[in-house]
């Protein structure tokens, strides 16, 4: 128990210090000339494998987490609206695992 | 004030509105960490202390995780950090959108906002041709309810466990705020589609082959192979003239 604060304190530290370097500094520092035609593909990239990820790491059965997905998709495309698709993709996975299609 | 674009307090209020639907994600996170802190035998402050002062989930987890398991400071800390590695790529990319000659404060609040889920729902808004906020404020503004949702979710964890009913498809949360992001920044972006979900792909599919690496770095990895990916591709498709 007697280690937790050194611990607590250098992962704060730690931690502070990447999200400082390149957001604590009053001008933004720019990206090298070499990388300036990748950086627009760092945000998609980063959700991209988010995504991926969180579906894989999500709930066991396939079904029902493609269906969600589908429905999230759909609703995202006929509405337009995060907090909407995110509840309707929550409604289809619910009905899915408690109603199973197949 | 530049003509058209909203105040900065307009802009923190359209941030807090983005920022919102996020929470669904984040709750069972946070309900699971606190139970894990209080099972790891940390008491409620120090479970509480180290949300304030890391609040970063996934490296929170694998501190008390490691703390359980005894490893020393030095090593424990090393590994947070390398979890927390994404943090860097995370404030190059959303850095340029920020305003400049921000005072003191405001690059600390903004540094310390960072994390997954305030970096996704910002650069999704950003990326749209009709966004008019300023981007520092609608940033800390989509930040702050993922703060206030991952210290309370985290208090609620650890008092109560989780209280929630298995019926509530909580772990199916967070995978849709993220895919609900993502969708709303391929609708809105500037750049040609093509390379984009070329990025996307090979960045997701990466993600998942490589996620036995340790300290995260397959997640790293993946971004790195999406931006390649996507790069490769707008070369292409401006070699082709199409």
């Amino acid at each position: 128990m007697s280690d937790f604060l050194p611990a607590l304190a250098l992962s704060c530290l730690g931690t502070m210090f990447l999200r400082l370097f390149f957001l604590g500094r009053g001008e933004p520092v720019p990206a090298p000339e070499f990388l300036k035609g990748a950086m627009e593909f760092v945000p998609v990239s980063i959700l991209g494998a988010l995504v991926f990820l969180e579906f894989h790491h999500g709930p066991a059965q396939p079904v029902p987490k493609i269906l969600a997905a589908l429905a999230a998709i759909l609703l995202s495309f006929s509405l337009g609206r995060d907090l909407l698709t995110i509840l309707g993709g929550l409604l289809v996975y619910w009905l899915a695992v408690n109603f199973p299609p197949l | 004030m530049e003509e058209g674009v909203a105040s900065k307090e307009a802009s923190f209020v359209a941030g807090l509105a983005r920022g919102s639907p996020i929470l669904m994600g984040l709750l069972p996170f946070g309900l699971i960490y606190g139970a894990a802190a209080r099972d790891a035998g940390l008491s409620f402050s120090q479970t509480a202390l180290m949300s304030v002062l890391v609040f970063a989930g996934s490296a929170q987890l694998v501190f008390v995780n490691l703390w359980n398991e005894g490893v020393n400071s030095l090593a424990l800390a090393l590994t947070v950090v390398l979890v927390n590695l994404r943090l860097l790529v995370y404030g190059s990319s959303i850095g340029p959108f920020l305003e400049r000659n921000q005072g003191l404060f405001w690059r600390l609040a903004r540094s310390y906002l960072l994390t997954d889920e305030s970096y996704a729902a910002s650069l999704s808004a950003f990326a749209s041709p009709a966004f008019k906020y300023r981007p520092a404020f609608f940033y800390l503004g989509a930040g702050f309810p993922t703060w206030l949702g991952w210290q309370a979710s985290g208090a609620a964890g650890y008092l109560s466990g989780s209280f929630l009913p298995e019926s509530v498809p909580l772990e199916m949360a967070a995978p849709l705020v993220f895919l609900a992001l993502l969708l709303s920044m391929l609708k809105s972006g500037r750049t040609a589609l093509t390379p984009r979900l070329c990025s996307l792909f090979t960045a997701g599919i990466s993600a998942v082959l490589l996620n036995s690496l340790p300290y995260n770095l397959g997640l790293l990895l993946s971004i790195l192979l999406g931006v390649l990916a996507g790069v490769a591709s707008s070369r292409a498709k401006r070699r082709r003239g199409v």
